[in-house]
């Protein structure tokens, strides 16, 4: 793939509920499971939305923070793109309802995409290739997921992974900006790894009243056909085996050895997932950021997340390898070096627009 | 096969004297689904073979799953 030429990252931020969920409070599991689980998986909490907060609303807090942080007239937005599996409403596309939330002009193009643990490479990919294509200045991408919502709390293969989370990041066109390189990859013949089978009318399985009757899958498992299945040995075993290969390509398209990358940060699927990738591909501890300890897998949102909380630790110029996978399956890299100014920072937000 | 049972009892962090080829592995006290990923990862790297999680339901004894990597590495 061809380097994104011009086009520079303004700054980060992410939105976070207030309302907290700890691993050692989650009974199904036993108090030892609970150790286990929390020192396995790198989870101590996480944020979960109360009852009627969507994606929109923690999208909106990250949007309207890092508009007021940038000082950029809502005029001046010529694109708006969201990426989630956890819109609004199954029609229409919640970008078009935050393009008015956010008292954006109607001449802002706004869509939707759904994709779930790879959305920041592509999102970068498909903002800023649109940018350069079309000519346009300046665009808002927006990456979430109240994925909380979606898990049975009777399920210990996800309720205590996921956690919920919006993001906002600025991008404008700068002839000065550092090149960004892509990786992008798909295989639907692993969709049945992460899946929520039934729901909606259209859908492949359209929901019945039989779609909401919990049935107990294994021990510690029930959940109905309208909830997330995940599969994490299937991830897991597909993470380690695809994921180092797209970091490696990655950095060679950007021309650069492991020691010449500041911080890699993965999509934050779990420790043991995170910690085996990167001791794959040569990554010092101290190079990775996480923020798994106290935000848990914030899905799509996990990448811009975990920039927006480093804040005080990315300078300008830091060179950055991102690369998120999962749902799909999908999987994406991308290199950017961090431009001076950029503004990083997080916001909780209870708001319900 | 003992290379192999060492390197799952580490993967465990269990002793590999209590395990042996017929030992059906899913019914230890310390296997749960965190285990699984140990397992995977070990085999990743000492193997250089994917398992995924149908080949983990499909395998009972040590020896079953041993003979599961050496089909997928060759």
């Amino acid at each position: 793939m061809q380097p994104l030429e011009g086009i520079a990252v303004r700054g980060v931020v992410g939105a976070v509920p207030t309302r907290v969920a700890r691993s050692a409070d989650y009974t199904p599991l036993s108090e030892a499971e609970r150790v286990k689980f929390a020192a396995g998986t790198g989870i101590d909490e996480r944020r979960i939305v109360s009852a009627g907060q969507c994606t929109s609303d923690l999208c909106l807090a990250a949007a309207e923070m890092l508009l007021a942080r940038l000082g950029w007239e809502r005029d001046s937005i010529e694109a708006l793109v969201l990426i989630t599996q956890t819109g609004d409403h199954p029609v229409p596309a919640t970008a078009i309802v935050l393009q008015h939330k956010l008292g954006l002009p109607t001449s802002c193009a706004a869509f939707d995409i759904n994709l779930g643990c790879s959305s920041y490479p592509y999102g970068l990919a498909v903002v800023g290739g649109f940018m350069r294509s079309l000519g346009l200045g300046r665009a808002l991408l927006l990456v979430g997921d109240v994925s909380s919502r979606l898990c049975s709390y009777d399920d210990k293969s996800s309720w205590p992974l996921f956690g919920d989370a919006g993001t906002a990041t600025a991008l404008e066109r700068d002839a000065a900006a550092a090149p960004m390189h892509f990786d992008l990859r798909s295989d639907g013949a692993g969709k049945d790894a992460i899946i929520v089978p039934a729901g909606g009318l259209a859908s492949r399985q359209p929901a019945t009243a039989d779609s909401f009757v919990p049935r107990e899958i294994s021990a510690g498992i029930a959940r109905h056909d309208s909830h997330l299945v995940l599969k994490g040995a299937d991830i897991f075993s597909f993470a380690i085996r695809e994921v180092p290969n797209s970091i490696h390509r990655c950095a060679a398209l950007s021309g650069w050895a492991p020691h010449e990358v500041d911080y890699v940060v993965l999509h934050q699927a779990n420790k043991m997932i995170n910690d085996f990738i990167r001791k794959k591909t040569g990554f010092s501890e101290r190079a990775s950021l996480s923020t798994l300890r106290r935000f848990g897998n914030t899905s799509s949102a996990s990448i811009p997340l975990t920039l927006a909380a480093h804040g005080q630790q990315l300078g300008d110029g830091a060179r950055l390898l991102l690369s998120g996978f999962g749902v799909g399956l999908s999987w994406a890299s991308a290199s950017m070096v961090l431009q001076p100014g950029t503004v990083l920072d997080l916001v909780e937000s209870d708001d319900v627009d | 096969m003992d290379q192999f049972i060492a390197r799952f009892a580490e993967a465990l962090e269990t002793e590999a004297a209590t395990l042996d080829a017929g030992t059906e592995f899913k019914t230890l006290a310390d296997w749960d689904s965190l285990a699984a990923l140990s397992v995977i990862a070990m085999i990743d790297e000492y193997y250089g073979a994917s398992i995924g999680g149908d080949e983990l339901e499909r395998a009972r004894t040590l020896d079953d799953l041993r003979q599961a990597v050496v089909a997928k590495a060759a």
